[in-house]
């Protein structure tokens, strides 16, 4: 018992002790000192900087500081730098090999920062997925949807993609889809829409809507409006417009005409009908 | 021309509310509904569009049925000053007016036209003047203007007869008139399509007819795309003695300064 207590002395009373200790308060030291100088860089820099630069610039001061930091205190504890670079040289091989996609993903995340096609706080649309941009990571881009879902997408994937920003330009476009009868007078119907989008105040003057006559449908002639709005108010111009064109198509009777077939018989005679209890009835 | 009621008293300026009245104004196409509570304003609004000469300022209003304004709006003090300021102030973006006939203005000449805009009214509550809110008494349409969709700013749109004679304005109680100089300095025929009036860096007078005027604009182009413009720091000429009601939103550079406006002709 005398004997483990004495180790235990001895142990406590050697200097390794102390190194050990003194390299866990400069790794303690380095993670508060690295904490409040990104905070420090952003309170001066962050009114200059938008999101996506101050994340940026807070991540960098951040891990340097407290990098230097660990090796100060790996310093401290014997290791010598030059060995520690050489392993961290074959090390960073053998990760390689090991770990292609996050390394890909790395290089595509320093590719997206480099290039910007969005910020933190843009929407984009990427594949099936909306949403607004909460960070640019090395390894993945983070969104959250419309409907508060949060998706983290692989940074490889955001570069291969088509991605759609939605929040670059101030304002946009909403084509509305529209189908008329036959029978209708398409003049009538373009100065309808005229009038309609003149007359709601979220609707542009300038650029101008425009009226593209798409083509004869099947049950319809098929007609393309485009209004330009400013982007805030896209789905209040959406919502309203259309249903301002549905009550106006209704009140000057313009028809919407659903799906149509037309059936022929195939030879010279009808087909024959007879009406049983007061419905009518194919005799076939 | 002018068949305009004659307006014996201005809808701006100072009113006194005692604590739980309430006052309604008609200011051409806007109803206004205000009332004062001991440590809140309501305030609530309507427009009719087709309505443009109405003009009714503080009227009594006794309405039970306040909670049924779609627009009603609550503004929370510590504690409600009996004084509620109204005053006449300009859009906050500015406004593209595109003359209803395209104007020609030939070489080497100059002209004075008469733009009349919608103005907008500013609440402001206590000695303090405590902004509450501000509205548009006619809501204009958003338009674009800019070369590309990619460059420009966003703006509102109205239309202008571009009137050279001043009888001729139509004088609604809530509009005011932008005297607007254009000079023509080249050896080109300009044709004037849009105008992009820089509402914010106007200011708005008070005539003794109670007609609302803004500072005047002088638009000169000499080549290329590139119009200088001026805007006086004081009430127009043709305002008589008139007194300024409300300063610009933003101060254009010093001494009311020329500044070259890119592509200010559509």
């Amino acid at each position: 018992m005398d004997d483990w207590w004495t180790n235990i002395l001895n142990v406590m009373s050697s200097d390794r002790v102390f190194i050990l200790l003194r390299a866990l308060v400069i790794a303690s030291v380095g993670f508060v000192v690295a904490r409040m100088a990104s905070a420090a860089v952003l309170r001066v820099m962050g009114k200059f900087l938008d999101a996506q630069q101050r994340m940026i610039v807070s991540r960098v001061v951040y891990y340097v500081l407290l990098g230097l930091f660990l090796l100060s205190a790996l310093h401290e504890l014997g290791f010598s730098l030059s060995i520690l670079v050489g392993a961290a040289g074959i090390l960073s091989v053998a990760v390689g090999f090991a770990s292609q996609t996050s390394a890909s993903n790395l290089i595509s995340g320093l590719f997206l920062v480099a290039e910007r096609p969005f910020s933190v706080g843009d929407v984009i649309t990427l594949g099936a997925t909306t949403g607004e941009v909460l960070s640019i990571d090395l390894l993945s881009v983070k969104l959250r949807t419309l409907d508060n879902l949060y998706v983290r997408i692989p940074n490889e994937t955001v570069i291969k993609s088509e991605v759609t920003t939605l929040t670059k330009f101030p304002i946009r476009r909403i084509d509305l889809q529209l189908g008329v009868a036959y029978k209708e007078d398409i003049a009538k119907v373009r100065e309808l829409l005229l009038q309609l989008a003149d007359k709601n105040p979220l609707s542009l003057e300038e650029p101008k809507p425009l009226f593209i006559f798409l083509g004869f449908g099947d049950s319809a002639i098929n007609l393309q409006f485009s209004i330009w709005v400013k982007r805030e108010n896209f789905l209040d111009l959406k919502n309203s417009i259309q249903e301002e064109i549905k009550i106006a198509f209704e009140r000057e009777d313009i028809e919407i005409p659903f799906p149509q077939r037309t059936l022929v018989a195939g030879g010279d005679q009808p087909f024959a009908v007879r009406v049983v209890e007061g419905r009518e009835k194919s005799l076939d | 021309m002018n068949d305009t009621p004659r307006q014996d008293h201005p809808w701006w300026g100072t009113v006194e509310f005692s604590e739980g009245s309430a006052k309604r104004w008609e200011i051409g196409p806007l109803t206004l509904w205000i009332r004062r509570l001991a440590q809140e304003w309501w305030i609530a609004f309507e427009r009719d569009e087709k309505k443009h000469e109405r003009i009714m300022a503080a009227l009594e209003y006794i309405d039970p049925d306040w909670l049924g304004h779609a627009s009603l709006e609550r503004y929370l003090t510590r504690h409600a000053q009996p004084m509620l300021h109204i005053t006449p102030t300009l859009a906050d973006r500015p406004v593209v007016t595109r003359p209803v006939v395209p104007l020609h203005l030939c070489a080497g000449e100059e002209a004075t036209v008469y733009v009349s805009l919608p103005a907008w009214i500013r609440l402001e509550a206590g000695l303090h003047k405590l902004m509450l809110k501000e509205i548009a008494i006619q809501r204009l349409s958003d338009t674009w203007f800019g070369p590309s969709t990619l460059e420009g700013e966003l703006c509102y749109a109205s239309t202008t007869h571009c009137r050279q004679d001043l009888r001729e304005v139509p004088l609604y109680p809530y509009r005011t008139i932008t005297p607007v100089l254009i000079q023509n300095r080249s050896k080109q025929t300009l044709v004037l399509e849009r105008l992009s009036l820089p509402v914010h860096f106007l200011s708005i007078y008070g005539s003794p007819e109670n007609r609302l005027w803004t500072s005047r604009v002088s638009l000169r182009w000499e080549h290329g795309t590139t119009v200088s413009m001026e805007i006086e720091a004081q009430a127009p000429a043709q305002a008589g003695k008139a007194q300024i009601l409300c300063g610009p939103r933003y101060e254009p550079e010093k001494g009311g300064v020329i500044r070259a406006v890119a592509s200010f002709f559509g």
